[in-house]
């Protein structure tokens, strides 16, 4: 862990974690066709935490898929960590996401067969870690996240927010430059919503961790170091958030968005 | 550690569903398998009751027009080393009558003294054909002993069911009228009886010759080899004696009614093997839709973790081939008696291929 946090650069190095230029991306083709992005540049400085809003439909996800490497642009291009996504082949690119990027979902998506340990060891056992190192880290990475508790649980026997965190770890566990979360509190209670908000905020401050998270929920915004807000696939708006603008605040801006 | 050998925790983890698997894939290679078996098992019943019919003959002479011809023709053949006996029969349709009773019957004409070495007769009552029973021809040309009833031997059931009984008469309808037969014999429904499902009439060669206008001729002449003769060999040495218009074959590919009984036969069968076989692979594709439908969202997690295509590839394989050999060990527990199927995939080939393309 330690080793990791040193060979992390220091917040706010030159090169961008993310950046994207003019990307577009649309869906189908013909009377279909589906505008889902329609020209979005953005760069995140490493070491810093991104909330993306907007309605629904505005091409929040999308745009997650596409920097996350699961999905490529109808134009435009993406850069993690100063590598051109579309110069990489899907082999290539499974690879980068596989070491660099770390991902959490709403439903969490952690495998209902294997035990929360083995979950978190996944990715390492992806990359062909063997079994003890995999699991060493593991421990590690749900030490890290306050879970550590419940290792040998399957994710059936653990409560959403515990599942969160458990997906959390998951990400983690590579040690990866960026961490991309879709709507990570979507599905939790206000109590552990906060809760995992909390500890995305602590990786950030703690660990120079550098996330792009898509939310609908102000109260999980307000926790970012800036807000991009989407609308009809293009960006309407970006701030930052420094210094004790309230989830109130937050929502009212959004409210007058749209 | 291996990607596979993680995720294959599944397989324990879930036994329900593991054994649901399986079981699909055992429903369906036991479909296929069976359905060979009995095929396989149909045939042999089928090859081995024209096999009796033909008999243990290596080769067998016939006219290349499958009409009947003067033995003689054929005589140089026996004085070959390779041939140890030859043995003349004719074979043709007929009808017996008793009483009210009427059905059409096979008769085979035989010579008593030699035909034992190519076909059995299993008696179940009375006596066999004698050198006796074959009345002279000089005894023939009178006319007592044209008149004379001839002793012939029937299966045992296919004369019960026309009321026949040891020693009684009947009437055989033949081109040159009715002729009296005498049972003589009855006969297990093995070896020469088998034919045509027992409806067969045995008669000696001679009086056969007589009834059916065909003296002197007979359909085949069937060579029994000297022992650890080659039979390609003596394929070869019979052929070259042998006068244009007849031919050696080997008693496999049989004339006429057999073949075509045969060749049916097959085409059903085949086309059995094939339903199966289909059916099989349909509810194996199926159990392996529905668990990868299942765990569709699993592997695109996997995906979105840095899996590669191949990666997922080779998982999938893997688990088929661990539900695959666990399913189809069902069907073929490891083991001796399993050995004569399970080794020889020729079986199911054989099974599934209609005879004309073979
Ligand atoms: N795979 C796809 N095929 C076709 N259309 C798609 C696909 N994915 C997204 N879209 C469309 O693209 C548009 C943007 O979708 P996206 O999922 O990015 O929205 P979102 O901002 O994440 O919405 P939400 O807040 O509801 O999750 C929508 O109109 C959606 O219907
Ligand atoms: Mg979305």
């Amino acid at each position: 862990m330690c080793a990791a946090s040193t060979a992390r650069p220091a917040k706010g190095s030159v090169t961008p974690a993310v950046e994207a230029q003019g990307l577009t991306k649309a869906f189908g083709s013909g009377p279909t066709e589906v505008q889902a992005l329609r020209g979005v540049d953005l760069s995140l400085r490493q070491g810093v935490f991104l909330a993306v809003m907007g309605p629904s439909g505005s091409g929040k996800s999308t745009l997650l898929h596409l920097v996350g490497g699961l999905t490529k642009p109808t134009s435009g291009k993406v850069l993690v960590g100063g590598q051109d996504l579309s110069a990489l082949n899907d082999d290539a690119l499974t690879l980068l996401r596989r070491r660099r990027i770390g991902f959490v979902f709403q439903f969490f998506n952690l495998l209902p067969i294997l035990t929360a340990l083995e979950n978190v060891a996944l990715p390492l056992i992806i990359d062909g870690v063997r079994e003890a190192e995999a699991t060493q880290r593991a421990a590690a990475a749900m030490e890290l996240v306050g879970i550590a508790h419940r290792r040998g649980h399957r994710p059936g026997k653990l409560s959403g927010g515990e599942q969160q965190r458990v997906a959390v770890a998951r990400a983690l566990v590579t040690e990866p430059v960026l961490i991309l979360a879709d709507e990570p509190t979507g599905n939790l209670d206000s109590t552990t919503g906060d809760q995992v908000m909390a500890l995305l905020r602590r990786l950030v401050d703690e660990r120079g961790q550098t996330i792009l998270m898509v939310t609908h929920d102000p109260r999980a915004a307000a926790m970012a170091d800036s807000l991009l807000t989407l609308k009809d696939g293009f960006v309407a708006h970006e701030q930052r958030l420094d210094g004790g603008r309230s989830a109130g605040e937050i929502l009212r801006e959004l409210e007058g968005l749209s | 550690m291996r990607l596979w050998a993680y995720t294959v925790r599944e397989l324990w983890r879930r036994p329900g569903r593991t054994v649901l698997t399986v079981l699909g894939i055992v429903i369906g290679v036991a479909a296929v398998v069976s359905v060979s078996l009995a095929s396989a098992g149909a045939r042999d019943a089928f090859s081995n009751m024209f096999d009796q019919v033909a008999g243990r003959a290596a080769l067998e002479v016939v006219a290349q027009a499958r009409t009947p011809f003067d033995p003689a023709q054929a005589q140089a053949v026996e004085s070959l080393p390779e041939v140890e006996a030859a043995v003349p029969a004719i074979s043709v349709q007929a009808a017996l009558l008793h009483g009210q009773e009427r059905s059409p019957v096979l008769v085979l004409g035989i010579d008593p003294r030699v035909d034992g070495l190519v076909r059995d007769y299993v008696l179940r009552e009375g006596a066999l054909l004698s050198d006796e029973t074959e009345v002279k021809a000089d005894d023939l040309s009178d006319e007592a002993g044209a008149g004379a009833p001839v002793e012939a031997l029937l299966e045992a059931g296919f004369a019960r069911t026309l009321g026949l009984a040891l020693g009684d008469e009947a009437r055989l309808l033949t081109p040159t009228g009715l002729a009296t037969l005498r049972v003589r014999g009855l006969l297990a429904l093995r070896g020469a009886a088998v034919f045509n499902n027992g409806a067969v009439v045995v008669l000696p060669l001679e009086r056969t010759q007589r009834l059916f206008d065909q003296e002197g001729r007979v359909n085949t002449v069937q060579l029994v080899l000297a022992d650890g003769a080659d039979v390609v060999a003596a394929q070869e040495r019979v052929a070259r004696v042998l006068p244009p218009g007849l031919i050696v074959q080997r008693p496999a590919s049989r004339g006429g009614l057999a073949d075509e009984t045969l060749a049916n036969t097959e085409l059903g069968l085949s086309a059995l093997s094939a339903l199966a076989l289909v059916a099989g692979a349909f509810i194996i594709l199926n159990t392996f839709l529905m668990n990868v439908g299942e765990r569709r969202r699993q592997l695109a997690v996997m995906r979105a973790l840095g899996a590669t295509r191949r990666q997922i590839t080779r998982l999938l394989l893997r688990e088929a081939i661990l539900l695959g050999s666990g399913g189809r060990s069902w069907v073929w527990p490891p083991g001796r008696g399993s050995r004569r199927y399970s080794s020889d995939p020729c079986r199911v080939w054989w099974a599934l291929t209609p005879p004309a393309s073979r």
